[in-house]
């Protein structure tokens, strides 16, 4: 059955994205992320338009946040203080984003840039995971524990503002700046930005883990709620019925993930999800350097 | 049975025109003059038929929407495939079919195919700027053409045009579910001796119906709000999701 996609400008089959949004939701209940960094590419893959991919996947995540906010909000694990800071550094990060992508889509360069930040941020992300869970399962093994985290530099920045709900007392420039550059991330590659926010929350700020995901949850929604806006206003990407669709898929598919995540132990989903990050970019690496079948391509003026 | 009324109106549209073309030398009509874009739309066929006076080839030529596309060239730089040289056109068409009875070689002499800019080969595209380089325009105009033809936009069908006696011709005109939205022309073409007699112009409108128009219509024009809009329905559609997992 096939479904005209109004902004997309073009026909897609509706169990085709259905079936996108269930898998990639599937995912992101299993390993309690977001899924932007693949359903973009695989948007891409089946030919919706780059820019129209990234601003629609950013409206999908405002509903999958929404929906893992709720959960997290329940069971108290939203710092709101360290959100809010997250949030400012967010909004002025995303606001930028969409300003750089517009610029870098009439020079004709967005889809390498897109390809780009997927590729360095997918390998180190992915690589970082991998290690980290290879370690953790050995260090269960050897039953050693580890500290919380560690005093450095970071720790000497002036405007330290105490944060009650992750038990830290820290600079308020260290949230600002990770919301920054997350934000700037999310316009965009059309992410939610937590594969790059969770691990700084837990190796920077030395957040609790279970603070983690509802915080960066919290403030992915206002980002990715900013993105949406600011991309119908510049860029006019949002496709709603490519994002009722996914979302539709999307949250069956996490519910799920969800369950079937309970039953698997934290360490081996981490590296789990770390060899889907690292084959995404493997893949994307491979599409950049080898020599492609038609080296031409086509755009329209302001589209 | 709207199909059947559909075949009885074009029937007896044929049989007027059969009349018609007693005096004129030819006659060219539609099965459709508008083209609704709805939730549903992958691609449509429209029936083109007409009448003719006399001995006489015929030639159709459907002319899309016009657009200013830019094309890109990639090279490799630091093992890495990126976009290099480029060439904005302007007034290309979007979508661009051409159906005849025979081979247009056959037909007319390439001066007149070229002039009058029928057939895929004989098109010439025109780069916005008058500094581009001719070679590239040519090399990457030849692209641009395969991009169409790949997308189904370009289409060749010679020969596809059928004769029922020696006064009323029909042909199919293919339109994918790609095809961009505004007013389409097409010439239809008498050709005798190889030289053009006589030519007709129909036009044709293809648009957006319904929920489509309305979404797109809303999204460029009230960009904001749209924006907005969208926020609210995620929001929404998130709270659900979770309200309905909770209760379970």
């Amino acid at each position: 059955m096939q479904i005209y996609l109004p902004i997309a400008e073009m026909s897609v089959n509706i169990f085709l994205i259905l079936g996108m949004g269930g898998g990639v939701g599937f995912l992101s209940g299993l390993f309690g992320v977001g899924g932007g960094f693949l359903m973009t590419p695989l948007l891409i893959f089946i030919g919706i338009p780059p820019a129209v991919a990234v601003a629609t996947e950013a409206n999908q995540i405002v509903a999958s946040s929404v929906s893992g906010v709720l959960a997290h909000w329940r069971r108290g694990n939203v710092d709101l203080k360290m959100g809010s800071l997250l949030l400012i550094g967010g909004v002025i990060g995303s606001t930028f984003g969409v300003w750089l992508f517009t610029i870098l889509k009439s020079l004709g360069q967005i889809d390498l840039v897109i390809k780009l930040c997927y590729v360095v941020f997918l390998g180190i992300i992915g690589g970082l995971m991998l290690i980290e869970s290879i370690n953790a399962i050995r260090a269960k093994k050897a039953k050693t524990r580890k500290r919380s985290h560690t005093h450095n530099w970071l720790h000497g920045l002036p405007f330290k503002m105490r944060f009650r709900k992750s038990r830290l007392y820290i600079s308020a420039i260290l949230p600002i700046g990770i919301g920054i550059f997350v934000g700037i991330l999310s316009a965009i590659m059309g992410v939610g930005g937590g594969f790059v926010m969770v691990p700084a929350m837990i190796y920077l700020l030395g957040m609790p883990t279970a603070v983690v995901v509802g915080t960066s949850l919290f403030q992915i929604i206002f980002v990715t709620a900013n993105v949406t806006i600011l991309q119908s206003v510049s860029n006019q990407t949002v496709d709603v019925v490519l994002a009722l669709l996914l979302l539709l898929g999307g949250v069956i598919g996490a519910q799920f993930g969800a369950r079937f995540g309970t039953r698997m132990q934290g360490e081996h989903l981490r590296g789990l999800l770390a060899l889907i990050v690292i084959g995404v970019c493997i893949k994307l690496t491979f599409d950049l350097v080898i020599t492609p079948s038609d080296p031409f391509s086509f755009g329209l003026e302001g589209h | 049975m709207t199909k059947h009324l559909k075949i009885f109106g074009v029937m007896v549209a044929v049989l007027l025109i059969a009349g018609a073309v007693q005096s004129r030398d030819l006659v060219v009509d539609l099965s459709d003059s508008i083209v609704k874009i709805t939730t549903g739309f992958a691609g449509t066929e429209l029936l083109l038929f007409g009448a003719k006076k006399g001995e006489g080839d015929i030639i159709v030529v459907v002319r899309g929407p016009w657009e200013d596309p830019t094309v890109r060239r990639k090279e490799r730089i630091l093992g890495v495939w990126v976009n290099r040289d480029e060439v904005d056109f302007k007034d290309v068409p979007s979508y661009y079919w051409v159906a005849s009875n025979k081979p247009l070689e056959d037909l007319l002499p390439p001066e007149t195919l070229e002039t009058f800019q029928i057939g895929i080969p004989d098109l010439d595209f025109t780069p916005a700027s008058e500094t581009a380089d001719p070679t590239l325009v040519i090399a990457f105009s030849e692209a641009l053409k395969r991009e169409k033809v790949r997308k189904e936009l370009y289409h060749n069908a010679s020969s596809s045009l059928l004769f029922v006696d020696d006064v009323l011709f029909r042909t199919n005109v293919k339109f994918p579910a790609n095809v961009s939205v505004g007013e389409f022309g097409i010439q239809t073409y008498l050709v005798r001796d190889q030289k053009i007699i006589t030519s007709k112009t129909t036009l044709l409108n293809v648009r957006k119906f319904g929920l489509e128009a309305g979404i797109y219509d809303f999204a460029h024009r009230h960009s904001f709000l749209y924006g907005v809009f969208a926020v609210i329905i995620a929001c929404v559609a998130g709270w659900a999701a979770n309200a309905a997992f909770k209760r379970r």
